[in-house]
């Protein structure tokens, strides 16, 4: 076999090394730019998966606000008004017997309507989001504190009214948060105070709201069966309003949340 | 001693790895494990590289260092891929392979052991066809499941890019070894000088990565 020149084989050498380059070159040109569009594409799909659930999540809560204002104008209008004309009677019959015995039994009965009508309205005012058309946010937070004094549970609220200057469908679902909020202050956590603060922070609004009670372990909160909606539903609910949410609680510690609200 | 200027560039090859080394040495803490992987390789380069050269100087053999060498830097490629790609091929190959890869380098280099200077390539081709396929799969799985939009902020870009230009041409510097010696002594230095500047890319594009790397 005859010797190539040494010269022709190292320029040999060398294009094949600069081809073998320039290939690489091109292999990384396109990952950079293929990997650019890709990534584009990605996050394109990833907002469009978020502005549906945002969708879902608004249509179900919307679709939950009607159902809860369906069911206060029934109770309202059906069960509220057969109360009341129940209670006319029975006490028509108080003044219009005279055996003692069936006086009070008629008087007990009008006791128990007039209680049970008490808490028909405390569910459709709970239910039914007229309570903040009727007396603006600030009036609906007291009288939800209000109710809660009335348990014997120690409550300090602050709102500054430049809460009222939100739209009503964010007043409405911060309105269902601090609900949810005090349900589960008096429901799970057997707290004896509460404290809640709407305040505006910078260019936010910031919601505090703590309790005394027994607190609960970060394994409990994310646990579906123990959490039920409750926590699931305010988290959806911050959501919706563009709010970051962030609950801090442990076991004889009480629990504090802060949500913090653009404004 | 007199130094060719061929010489003195493969000399002053180590350079870029010392510097990496040292920008290691400076980000450890900071480093995320599959970039200590990186780290540590750099390191044992650095290492091998002076005692060899050393051995050079010295005018010994250091052929014997190739075998271990060229396994271990794969052992080491291997693991920091199969922290970096996911999957469970890899993790399940990586073994086998590093060992395959060791047993063949260990062969080749008892074969040509009596041979003096010639180079066993088969190890090193192997290497090359390995370590190109790995860099392949990271840019797919990057392609696959961009986690940036700039993939050239990503540490283990750089280390892709360096390893696909170190080992394309190396592949090719490889492949004809042993026909430059046979035909061209005297001009197969040239090649080592092409090997000591691809190497020199890689180690700057190791140091890149190990600048650029992302807290932990």
């Amino acid at each position: 076999m005859d010797k190539p020149e040494a010269l022709e084989f190292i320029h040999l050498l060398y294009i094949g090394v600069v081809m073998m380059l320039v290939l690489v070159i091109a292999v990384v040109v396109f990952v950079v730019l293929h990997q650019k569009n890709a990534h584009l594409l990605q996050a394109q799909l990833r907002q469009q998966e978020l502005d549906y659930q945002a969708a879902m999540l608004h249509s179900v809560v919307a679709s939950q606000e009607n159902e809860r204002e369906r069911i206060a104008q029934d109770l309202h209008d059906e069960i509220g008004a057969s109360l009341s004309t129940a209670r006319l009677f029975i006490n028509q019959v108080q003044y219009e017997v005279d055996t003692p015995h069936v006086q009070e039994m008629a008087q007990r009965a009008s006791q128990i309507l007039a209680e049970t009508l008490q808490n028909v309205r405390h569910i459709v005012q709970n239910l039914s989001p007229a309570i903040l058309e009727k007396f603006g946010f600030c009036r609906a937070v007291a009288l939800l504190g209000d109710h809660l004094e009335a348990t014997g549970l120690r409550v300090d609220l602050q709102v500054d009214e430049v809460v009222e200057s939100l739209s009503a469908t964010a007043q409405l679902t911060l309105y269902r948060i601090v609900q949810e909020l005090f349900a589960n202050a008096t429901k799970h956590a057997q707290a004896s105070c509460l404290t809640l603060r709407l305040l505006p922070e910078a260019d936010k609004l910031k919601l505090f709201v703590a309790d005394d009670g027994q607190g609960f372990t970060p394994e409990l909160a994310t646990a579906p069966r123990l959490t039920g909606m409750g926590l699931a539903g305010i988290r959806a609910r911050a959501g919706l309003l563009g709010g970051h949410l962030e609950i801090t609680s442990s076991l004889g510690q009480g629990t504090q949340v802060i949500l913090l609200l653009p404004h | 001693m007199k130094l060719s200027n061929e010489q003195l560039v493969i000399l002053l090859a180590v350079v870029p790895n010392a510097i990496a080394a040292l920008v290691a040495a400076l980000r450890w803490r900071q480093l995320p494990s599959p970039l200590r992987t990186l780290a540590v390789l750099v390191w044992f380069a650095l290492f091998t590289e002076v005692f060899c050269r050393v051995l050079w100087l010295l005018k010994w053999s250091n052929l014997f260092a190739f075998p271990i060498y060229v396994t271990i830097e794969f052992g080491l490629l291997a693991g920091l891929y199969s922290q970096v790609i996911g999957g469970r091929w890899l993790p399940r190959l990586r073994w086998p392979l590093v060992v395959g890869l060791g047993v063949v380098a260990g062969l080749e280099g008892f074969l040509h052991f009596a041979q003096g200077v010639v180079v066993g390539n088969l190890a090193r081709l192997l290497e090359s066809l390995f370590v190109i396929l790995l860099t392949l799969t990271y840019y797919y799985t990057s392609l696959r499941r961009p986690s940036s939009a700039y993939i050239w902020r990503e540490p283990m870009f750089w280390v892709s890019t360096g390893l696909l230009f170190f080992f394309a041409g190396n592949f090719l510097i490889y492949t004809f070894m042993n026909f430059a010696y046979y035909y061209h002594r005297q001009q197969a230095v040239q090649i080592w000088v092409v090997h000591a500047a691809l190497n020199s890319i890689l180690y700057s594009t190791y140091a890149y990565a190990l600048w650029i790397s992302p807290k932990r």
